[in-house]
C-alpha cells in the first residue's frame, strides 16, 4: 500500500447491519461491496425499537453528523488505501439545538405514544437517529433522499474509479435503501416538516475523514499542526511532496468544469461538471498524501452552457468561487511547515514557495499550466473541449504594482 | 568565516545577485551544506537534460487528455502516462534548480542556496546585531543548541507528563500539560521533577489549595531536588499575607509567586502590596502584585498602570482580552512607559490571532530584554518545538505553550546558548557547575503567574466546556 487511509479517533458509533430493501451498486466498485461490508447500517437505538435480533452490530467511527466511518472495511485503488464511511447512519445532533440527540429528545419529537413510553428507558449515551423530519430540501434528517443519493452515484460513475479527468472523489460503492421498517419508524419523529418520501444512505470509500476546513473533529486549515501528525509528516521534504500534492488536486477541483467540459452537438451547447451548493471547505477530505477528495458528490452536477462565452464565464466562476478555500489549505500547509522547520518565513517567502510548488506540481496536467512572470502566477486553462475557443486565463497571483 | 559575510552571500544569491564569494568561502559555505557547487559542465548537462522538459510535458498532457477521453480502456495509457508523470517530475526538479543557480565570477562555478542556507539566512536576519562580530560557525552551533535545548525542554515535559498525570485523580492531561513544561524547564531529572512535583501537590492538598492552584503552585515550587524550602517559604507568604488580610482572592498564587524573594524582600513585597492595593481596590490580587514587584514605588508603579491602561484599553483585542492585566505588566516593566507601549503595539499586532487574550501575550513579550524580532522569533522556534514534539491535544493549546518557553530559558538551553559568556538577553544565567545547592534554581514564578491566570487558564476552560471540539454548528453537513 502506497499511501495508507488515516482517520481521527472519534466517538464509536453502534449501528446495527440489517437487510436493505433494495441496492443501487457501482459496478467498477463490485470488488468492494464483500459480504461482510454489504448491507443497511441503522441506528442500534433504533434496531432495538423495532424489536429485531441485535446480533449483528457493527462499531462506526463518527464521521460527519449523519456520517460513520467502517473502518475495518477498507478497499485499495491504484496504490491508495480508502475505508468504508456510510453517509445518512443517523444524525448525532438535534436538528434545531446544538446538543447531542439523547432517547430524551427523542421522546419529544416522537408522535407515538407507545414509542415514547419504550424510550423512556434509553436514556444512555445517543447514537444517532434517523428521523422523518424535512430538512434542506426534501431530506429525511439522518438519512439520504434518493435523488440526491442518485446524483452521486452519477458522478461516480463517471470516474475512472477514484478520478474524474485528474478530479479526486471519495466514489460510491453502493446506494442502500433503508428497510421498510425503519422507514416508518423514522416518520414518527420529526420536529417541524414531515418528509415524504423514500430513506436511502450511501456507503462511499474515504481516504480520510479530514475535511478541509469544517465539519471533522480536525478540521485541515484549523488544526494543521495535528493534521501533520496525523498524517505523519516529518520532514520540510514530505511537507513539500504533500503541498505538491494538494495543490495539483486542488486545481483540477478548481478546473472542473473545464477537464469535463464536452459539447453536446444536437443542442449545440456546451456541458461540465459543476458544483452546486457544495464547497470545497465542508465537502471535501484530505487523504494522507495530500491529495483532496471530494465527497459529497450530490452536489456536482453537469450544468450547461449555450456558448463558448458561457462556458469560459463558467470556468472563470467556478475558479473563483472556490480558490479561496484552496488557497487557505495551501497557505496552511506553507505556514505550519515554516513553524516546524522554519521555511518559509513570512508571507511573501511563503507565496512564492507555493506558487513554484504549484507550477511543477501541474506541469503533467493536460487541462492547466501555471506561468509565473516575477511575483506574477496564472492559470492557463485549455479545457477538454474546443481549448482554443473555451480557454481562460486565470490570476492565481496577480503580483505588486 | 563570519557571520555577516555569510550573510551577505546567502542574501545576494536568494536574491539571484552574484554574490562574489572568494573560492575559500564557497568551499566553508559548502562543507557546512549551506550552498550547492554547480560546475559549468555539470549545470550544461543539467541544461541538456531541462531542455526535454518541454516534450515529456507535452507528452504528458497529449496522454492525460487521451486518458480523460477514454477511460474504461487506460491499462497501457495508464502505466505509459505513470511512467512519463515520473520523467517530468525530475526533469521539472532540474528545471527548479537550473532556475536557482547564481554565477559567482570569483570560484568560477554556479551557486544555489540549500534549506539549510535559507534558514541561516533568516535567523542571521534576525539574530546577527546581537551577535555581533564572530564567527559563522559559532553562530551556527548556538543557534542549533537553542533549539536543541528547546526541543529537549519539550522532550522532557513529554516524559514528565505521563509521571505526574498519576497524582491528581481529577486532572486531566490537558490540565497538567502546562505544568509538565514548567518542570521541564526548572530541572532535568525527570524522576526527580516528578517527585518534587507529587510532594508538593500533596502538601498544598493538605493545606486547602483549589485544585487549578495547586496543578500550577506545585510546579512552580518544584525542581530537580525535594521543595521542602520552598514549601516552607510558600506557607509563611501565605501566612503573612493571611494575618493582613490580603489577596483573599488568590491567597495561595500570590504566595507562591513570592518564594524567589529572600524572607526580609517577602516582608517588602507584602507590604508594598498592601499599598497598591489602598490605591485602587479594584486592582485584582495578581495584577497587584504584579505591581508590587516592579522596580517602582508603588505610587510610581500605579501611575505607569494608569497611563498604559488607557492604552490597552483602547487596543483590547476583544471581549475575552484582559486590558487590565496587560496594562499591570507592562507598568512593571523597565524602561519608559511610553517606549514599553510602543513595543507592546507592535507584538500586539503580531501576535494577534495567535491567542484569544492578545494584550496580556504581547504585555509579556514586551517584557522581554530581547528586541521585538527576536523576542518574536524565540515565540516562533518555541510554537515550532512544541508542534514538533507533538506536546499538545489540541491546535489552540500550542501558542500558550510556547509562551512558556520564552521568557528566561530551562536549564538545558542556558547552557546550551549562554557558554563563552555570550550575551543572548533574556536568557537566565547559566548555572556554573559544582555542587547540587551551590545554585539558586531558575524560576519564572511571576511571570508562570501571568500565564497561568490569564492566558492558559482561559484556554483549559474551553477545553474543558467544548468537550466535542466541533467548529461550526454541525447539523449542517
Amino acid at each position: 500500500m502506497e499511501v495508507s487511509a488515516v482517520w481521527v479517533p472519534n466517538d464509536s458509533v453502534p449501528l446495527l447491519r440489517m437487510e436493505p430493501a433494495e441496492v443501487l451498486g457501482n459496478p467498477q466498485l463490485r470488488d468492494a461491496w464483500t459480504d461482510p461490508l454489504a448491507g443497511a447500517y441503522v441506528p442500534r437505538l433504533m434496531g432495538k425499537l423495532l424489536g429485531g435480533s441485535l446480533e449483528d452490530v457493527r462499531q462506526g467511527i463518527r464521521d460527519d453528523n449523519r456520517s460513520a466511518l467502517l473502518v475495518n472495511h477498507r478497499h485499495a485503488i491504484r496504490g491508495r488505501e480508502y475505508v468504508a464511511a456510510v453517509k445518512g447512519c443517523g444524525a448525532e445532533f438535534d436538528a434545531y439545538e446544538n446538543a447531542r440527540l439523547t432517547a430524551a429528545r427523542l421522546r419529544e419529537i416522537c408522535h407515538d405514544s407507545s414509542l415514547i413510553h419504550r424510550l423512556a428507558g434509553e436514556d444512555g449515551a445517543p447514537s444517532g437517529f434517523i428521523t422523518g423530519e424535512r430538512w434542506f430540501g426534501n431530506t429525511p434528517y439522518g438519512a439520504q433522499a434518493p435523488d440526491n443519493a442518485a446524483i452521486g452515484l452519477l458522478a461516480s460513475l463517471r470516474a475512472d474509479i477514484d478520478d474524474i479527468a485528474g478530479f479526486f472523489i471519495c466514489p460510491i460503492v453502493a446506494l442502500v435503501r433503508l428497510p421498510h421498517e425503519v422507514a416508518r419508524l423514522a416518520t414518527k419523529f420529526s420536529w417541524y416538516r414531515r418528509y415524504e418520501g423514500a430513506y436511502w444512505q450511501e456507503v462511499r470509500l474515504m481516504p480520510s475523514n479530514i475535511r478541509v476546513h469544517f465539519h471533522s473533529p480536525v478540521a485541515f486549515g484549523v488544526d494543521t499542526a495535528e493534521a501533520f501528525r496525523l498524517f505523519g509528516l516529518e520532514s520540510f521534504e514530505d511537507a513539500e511532496a504533500f503541498l505538491g500534492n494538494l495543490a495539483r488536486s486542488a486545481m483540477a477541483a478548481l478546473t472542473l468544469y473545464a477537464r469535463t467540459l464536452r459539447h453536446d452537438a444536437r443542442t449545440d451547447t456546451y456541458i461540465g461538471l459543476s458544483y452546486e451548493d457544495v464547497w470545497l471547505d465542508k465537502d471535501a477530505v484530505i487523504a494522507r498524501d495530500g491529495t483532496l477528495h471530494f465527497a459529497d458528490l450530490e452536489g456536482i452536477e453537469g450544468v450547461r452552457a449555450p456558448g463558448a462565452n458561457q462556458a469560459r464565464e463558467m470556468i472563470r466562476r467556478q475558479f473563483f468561487r472556490n480558490v479561496y478555500e484552496a488557497n487557505y489549505a495551501l497557505e496552511a500547509v506553507a505556514a505550519e511547515t515554516g513553524r516546524r522547520w522554519g521555511v518559509p518565513a513570512g508571507a511573501a517567502e511563503r507565496r512564492a514557495w507555493i506558487v513554484e510548488v504549484l507550477a511543477n506540481a501541474c506541469r503533467a496536467d493536460p487541462f492547466v499550466r501555471v506561468e509565473r512572470e516575477g511575483m506574477r502566477a496564472v492559470v492557463v486553462v485549455e479545457p477538454a473541449t474546443d481549448p482554443d475557443t473555451c480557454g481562460v486565463t486565470l490570476d492565481f497571483a496577480s503580483g505588486g504594482g | 568565516m563570519e557571520a555577516r559575510r555569510a550573510f551577505e552571500i546567502l542574501s545576494a544569491l536568494v536574491q539571484r545577485l552574484e554574490p562574489a564569494a572568494a573560492p575559500t568561502e564557497v568551499g566553508e559555505l559548502g562543507g557546512a551544506g549551506l550552498v550547492r557547487t554547480v560546475e559549468r559542465p555539470t549545470k550544461e548537462q543539467m541544461e541538456s537534460v531541462a531542455a526535454q522538459l518541454r516534450a515529456v510535458t507535452q507528452r504528458v498532457r497529449e496522454l492525460g487528455r487521451r486518458l480523460a477521453g477514454q477511460p474504461d480502456d487506460n491499462g497501457k495509457l495508464r502505466a505509459e502516462l505513470r511512467e512519463e508523470t515520473g520523467r517530468l517530475e525530475e526533469l521539472s526538479r532540474t528545471r527548479s534548480r537550473l532556475d536557482a543557480l547564481v554565477w559567482n565570477a570569483p570560484s568560477q562555478t554556479f551557486l544555489l542556496p540549500t534549506l539549510e542556507g535559507r534558514r541561516l539566512l533568516a535567523d542571521l536576519a534576525t539574530w546577527r546585531d546581537r551577535f555581533g562580530e564572530g564567527a559563522l560557525f559559532d553562530f551556527l552551533s548556538r543557534m542549533a543548541r537553542l533549539r536543541k535545548g528547546l526541543d529537549a525542554t519539550v522532550v522532557r515535559a513529554g516524559q514528565i507528563l505521563p509521571a505526574i498525570f498519576e497524582f491528581e485523580p481529577n486532572a486531566t492531561r490537558s490540565d497538567l500539560r502546562a505544568p509538565a513544561l514548567i518542570l521541564a524547564r526548572q530541572g532535568t531529572n525527570t524522576v526527580s521533577l516528578a517527585v518534587a512535583y507529587e510532594v508538593s501537590l500533596r502538601h498544598l492538598r493538605v493545606t486547602g489549595v483549589s485544585l487549578e492552584d495547586r496543578l500550577l503552585i506545585a510546579a512552580m515550587l518544584s525542581g530537580d531536588l525535594e521543595p521542602t524550602e520552598e514549601l516552607a517559604r510558600f506557607d509563611e507568604s501565605r501566612e503573612a499575607l493571611r494575618d493582613r488580610g490580603l489577596a483573599r482572592d488568590a491567597e495561595a498564587v500570590v504566595a507562591a509567586s513570592l518564594v524567589d524573594f529572600p524572607a526580609d524582600r517577602r516582608v517588602e513585597q507584602i507590604v508594598r502590596f498592601d499599598a497598591v492595593r489602598r490605591m485602587d481596590d479594584s486592582l485584582d490580587s495578581v495584577e497587584a502584585s504584579v505591581l508590587a514587584r516592579s522596580p517602582y514605588a508603588p505610587s510610581e508603579a500605579y501611575e505607569r498602570y494608569r497611563t498604559a491602561l488607557e492604552h490597552t484599553v483602547r487596543a483590547r483585542a476583544g471581549t475575552g482580552d484582559r486590558p487590565d492585566a496587560a496594562a499591570a505588566i507592562l507598568a512593571a516593566s523597565t524602561g519608559s512607559i511610553e517606549a514599553a507601549l510602543e513595543r507592546f503595539d507592535r507584538h500586539l499586532g503580531q501576535v494577534a490571532g495567535m491567542f484569544d487574550v492578545s494584550s496580556v501575550a504581547a504585555a509579556m513579550l514586551t517584557g522581554s530584554a530581547l528586541d521585538p524580532a527576536q523576542a518574536l522569533d524565540i515565540l516562533k522556534e518555541s510554537v515550532g518545538a512544541v508542534t514538533r514534539g507533538n506536546y499538545f491535544e489540541m491546535t489552540f493549546e500550542i501558542p500558550g505553550l510556547a509562551l512558556l518557553l520564552v521568557h528566561g530559558t530551562g536549564p538545558e538551553i542556558t547552557r546550551f546558548v549562554v557558554d563563552s559568556g555570550m550575551a543572548f538577553p533574556g536568557v537566565a544565567p547559566a548555572m556554573p557547575t559544582g555542587p547540587a545547592r551551590a545554585y539558586y534554581p531558575i524560576r519564572d514564578t511571576s511571570w508562570y503567574l501571568w500565564h497561568d491566570r490569564w492566558l492558559y487558564r482561559p484556554t483549559l476552560r474551553y477545553v474543558r466546556t467544548h468537550p466535542l471540539h466541533v467548529h461550526t454548528v454541525p447539523h449542517f453537513g
